[in-house]
């Protein structure tokens, strides 16, 4: 009656297996020590007070933190820029998830998909576009202003008024996706009880409906200020022109000067993750506490308003934003990329396809859009294994110390993407293998500074799966390497394909890491446009992002191509 | 052999600093159907996953036909999927990516069977539990009903020596659940295998197990068969917890005792009669009676003990029976009876209970 070796006998299984234990330990290990190497060495950096060049640093000291006074209007420049972002994207975002999650407009479904779509224009896209349209000099409002008779211009987009237009259309998505999401979740019968107790629409909207959303508007709206105080790519392309430097774009250029000013760059950076760590922190606090209330988990059909004729504005809203961030710079984009000189006014003379001519022939865009796209397939593939993985170990194992690796992993969020490449190219320039200056450097960084990003796609939908799903495998005798084939990685296919899209779109577009760590003989294609746009024409740099946006809808059209019919006979 | 029987020895299992279950000894004979019942927190749930190797104890034994699968002396740890037992979810945990063929056919193909084996041994699952013609379907299309009948199929197909229920009924609703509940009893009869069932609800309990053990707090409160258990409630929490009961303070009369019944005066002065069922108490002490085992009558009845004059206070009328609130010794009495001829609120009648059913508890 030996029934446990009789059991082991009928499943066949391997005597000997990898302990899931060790391999967790294994590469939560590796996570941490991608995470935690190049902060490390930032903040050494930072404390670096001997001569400047010098590593390892000579002494050790404040001196560059108290030297930060000197560079008090940068700060206060990024304050500027991300509280004028951070009220103008909550406003978007609260406006449009009120329409969207609340009224009876017409074609919310269909709205509610593409308010995605300013999510995938990026910043840097939005900034070059309304570069295009609101420059001082030839913007094209400000030509037809002229053309009309006007004097000077009537806009300027390069001004932090117009930086933080471009970061907020952008992060207004994002906004959007946090506060719709929270006025969803409540329980419309909150409301229903206070107008049966006898209070009005607007007395119930102002006692019930706002004080419940507003820890999630908050919430938001920190989350949102968070990332604004990290961003690059509006305040790069913006704010240079004028020398208007934010803490980031300061930081580029004290590292890419001659010489470098690296100890007075760390500061920055170690000052700007200490802010932004704590704005996180609020964060969490503030969705952790608050929001929760009206999350019951039971799903409920959100009420709709009916708001009669007020549906037309409010559809008007819709497009008008979607029209913005969306349409007007892919429009602006496409028109530039095919113009001789970039005119407001078309005249057929001005149109050509040389643009895309030369940027095809620069060897400089063709190897670098190679390399992204090969970076890309790398990053997201590697990455939806070592995140769902990492997933899995954190919210499934109960290894002892998962929550410590959760806290860490998630770090990157709370560092802009140049601060930490900042931390990488001083960690990696001493590394005995030399990677500095290859696509392997690139990979490495592009695969820890979107740990937060794939983490947060793949544990959704780990969170999702009741965990008696794998427990039944187990019960049914299937070891772990089984159980994870047959059953958690199955259930996990939705949200690692939606993970490997935003890895693979993400990487191909990453510019605040790309941009520090590329090497002259391996680039990648942002940075490439970023450098065209500074040193060669408008009209190239519109080809090239046209191009760069090709080759990624192509690629995913590819991709798709080739999985459909796997993913055809892996479902039903 | 499919029968095994199980050993737990001074369990003790801790969720980071609390201790969910404290020391729990018991057994579970071959072919026994053993059914831990008790409020939740109690510990019921955990004890049940740590015989299926999904919760790691810190200390005690815990053996399977015969073979010990954790030990904390010893350092023997065998995982769940090695233990050869199988277990019904309270959430069913049918895997909504695999047809309903596929879902029960995942034992026997980890046990690398022979596909043919494998077909014929699910459809006979299947049948088994009325869903011979689903097969095909997708999992993730079925009713509550459909998916419990699934995970059972599904837990049994592959001859596990030990068969385990964590609240396998708690998700379906009250009809069904009755339904199930002796669909369960049957299919148990004819696997003829060594369960473990955990619920919280009494005529679950009561209707499928051989034995019962009731938890509280993590530690075991009673042991016995569901007619012991019903009947003789050791302690006010079994009485209290499994269906309801009367409890009756009084001293003991030693001096009136005879015919192996013992008696308690009430403060009231009233004389009950009951048993002591192997509780030996003295002075102040406390009686149990269930409602259902008190009667009403508007004549005295024939036996000289236990029946007093009452006044019914109030009559709630639930179907099933009628609950009657009664004005006895200076305190209310519940009782329930099934009986078609109503007794109006105020009427005078007498309330009697047989000696056997008055059980004297342990505090």
């Amino acid at each position: 009656m030996s029934h446990t070796s009789d059991r082991g006998g009928a499943l066949g299984a391997p005597r000997f297996s990898l302990s899931p234990r060790l391999v967790s330990i294994l590469v939560g290990g590796i996570a941490a020590v991608l995470v935690l190497y190049p902060i490390a060495y930032l903040v050494q950096a930072s404390l670096s007070v001997g001569d400047p060049q010098a590593r390892p640093p000579e002494a050790y000291g404040l001196d560059n933190f108290t030297g930060l006074v000197r560079y008090a209007h940068i700060f206060g420049n990024t304050l500027l820029v991300a509280a004028l972002a951070t009220v103008l994207a909550v406003i978007v975002g609260f406006t449009m998830g009120w329409i969207l999650s609340r009224t009876n407009v017409p074609g919310r479904a269909a709205f509610e998909q593409l308010m995605a779509l300013p999510y995938y224009v990026t910043p840097l896209m939005g900034a070059l576009a309304w570069a295009l349209i609101a420059s001082p000099s030839s913007g094209f409002v400000n030509q037809l202003w002229r053309a009309l008779g006007g004097e000077g211009h009537v806009v300027d987009i390069n001004t932090p008024g117009g930086i933080a237009w471009v970061m907020a259309l952008f992060e207004g998505s994002v906004a959007f996706v946090m506060i719709g999401a929270v006025m969803k979740s409540m329980d419309p019968a909150m409301e229903e009880a206070s107008q049966v107790l006898g209070a009005g629409r607007l007395r119930t909207m102002l006692r019930i409906t706002l004080p419940l959303v507003l820890p999630g508007v908050l919430g938001a709206a920190v989350f949102v200020f968070a990332e604004m105080l990290g961003s690059f790519s509006a305040a790069l392309v913006l704010g240079l022109p004028n020398r208007f430097y934010v803490v980031t774009t300061a930081m580029y250029q004290l590292v890419s000067q001659y010489p470098p000013r690296f100890p007075t760059a760390a500061a920055m950076g170690v000052s700007l993750f200490v802010v932004m760590f704590a704005m996180v922190w609020i964060y969490r606090r503030i969705v952790s506490r608050g929001t929760y209330a009206t999350i019951t988990g039971k799903a409920f059909r959100p009420r709709v308003m009916d708001v009669g004729g007020l549906r037309w504005p409010f559809l008007a809203v819709c497009i008008a934003y979607l029209a913005v961030a969306v349409i007007l710079p892919v429009l602006t984009i496409t028109y530039a990329s095919f113009q001789h000189l970039t005119s407001a006014i078309p005249r057929a003379s001005n149109f050509t396809l040389a643009n895309y001519k030369t940027a095809l022939s620069l060897d400089a865009v063709g190897s670098a859009l190679g390399n992204s796209l090969i970076l890309g397939l790398a990053t997201a593939s590697i990455g939806v294994l070592l995140m769902g993985f990492l997933s899995w170990l954190i919210y499934r194992s109960r290894l002892p110390g998962a929550g410590v690796i959760e806290y860490l992993l998630m770090f990157p969020q709370a560092v802009p993407r140049l601060v930490f490449a900042f931390g990488m190219l001083w960690a990696w320039l001493i590394f005995p293998i030399p990677i500095y200056g290859t696509l392997w450097l690139l990979l490495i960084a592009y695969l820890t500074v979107f740990l937060p990003l794939g983490l947060r796609t793949i544990s959704g939908v780990i969170l999702q799966i009741d965990r008696s799903l794998e427990e039944s495998a187990q019960m049914c005798g299937a070891p772990w390497g089984y159980r994870l084939r047959t059953v958690t990685m199955p259930l996990l296919k939705p949200g690692l394909i939606a993970a490997w899209l935003l890895l693979f779109i993400a990487s191909v577009r990453e510019l605040g890491a790309s941009i520090l760590l590329m090497g002259p003989k391996a680039k990648v294609i942002t940075p490439a446009i970023v450098e065209s746009w500074f040193s060669a024409s408008t009209e190239l740099t519109a080809a090239m992002a046209a191009l760069q946006t090709l080759a990624v809808v192509a690629a995913l059209v590819l991709l798709f191509a080739v999985a459909r019919r796997a993913v055809q006979q892996g479902g039903e | 052999m499919a029968r095994a029987s199980i050993e737990v020895r001074d369990l003790v299992v801790r969720y980071g600093g609390v201790v969910a279950v404290r020391g729990v000894t018991f057994t579970v004979g071959a072919g026994e159907h053993l059914t831990l019942l008790g409020p939740s927190g109690c510990g019921k749930t955990t004890t049940l996953r740590a015989i299926a190797g999904l919760e790691k104890p810190a200390s005690g034994e815990i053996t399977i036909g015969g073979a010990p699968v954790f030990s904390s002396s010893s350092g023997v740890n065998v995982p769940a999927e090695r233990r050869g037992l199988s277990m019904v979810f309270q959430s069913y945990a049918i895997w909504p990516h695999m047809s309903v063929f596929d879902n029960v056919a995942y034992g026997l193909r980890v046990r690398k069977r022979p596909e043919a084996e494998v077909a014929a041994k699910v459809r006979e699952a299947l049948e088994l539990v009325q869903l011979g013609e689903l097969g095909a379907r997708s999992a993730s299309k079925l009713s509550g009903g459909q998916q419990q009948r699934v995970a059972l199929a599904r837990a049994f197909v592959f001859s596990p020596s030990v068969l385990l229920f964590d609240e396998p009924l708690s998700n379906l609703d009250a009809k069904l659940r009755a339904e199930m509940r002796v669909e369960l009893k049957e299919l148990q009869r004819r696997l003829d295998i060594t369960s473990v069932y955990v619920t919280h609800d009494l005529e679950e309990a009561l209707a499928i197990s051989d034995r019962i053990i009731v938890m509280r707090d993590g530690v075991i409160e009673q042991v016995g068969t569901p007619g012991e258990i019903y009947d003789r409630p050791r302690n006010t929490f079994v009485a209290d917890f499994v269906g309801s009961a009367n409890l009756i303070r009084g001293r003991r009369r030693p001096d009136l005792e005879r015919d192996g019944l013992l008696v308690l005066e009430t403060q009231g002065g009233a004389l009950v009669h009951g048993i002591a069922s192997g509780r030996a108490t003295a002075g102040e002490t406390l009686m149990a009676v269930r409602t259902v085992r008190l009667k009403l009558d508007r004549t005295r009845p024939a036996s000289p003990i236990n029946a007093w004059p009452a006044r019914i206070r109030q009559r709630v009328f639930q179907g099933d029976f009628t609950q009657y609130h009664v004005e006895w010794d200076g305190r209310l009495l519940i009782v329930r009876l099934a009986t078609a001829d109503p007794l109006a609120e105020g009427d005078e009648v007498f309330v009697s209970a047989d000696p056997r059913y008055c059980v004297l508890l342990e505090e």
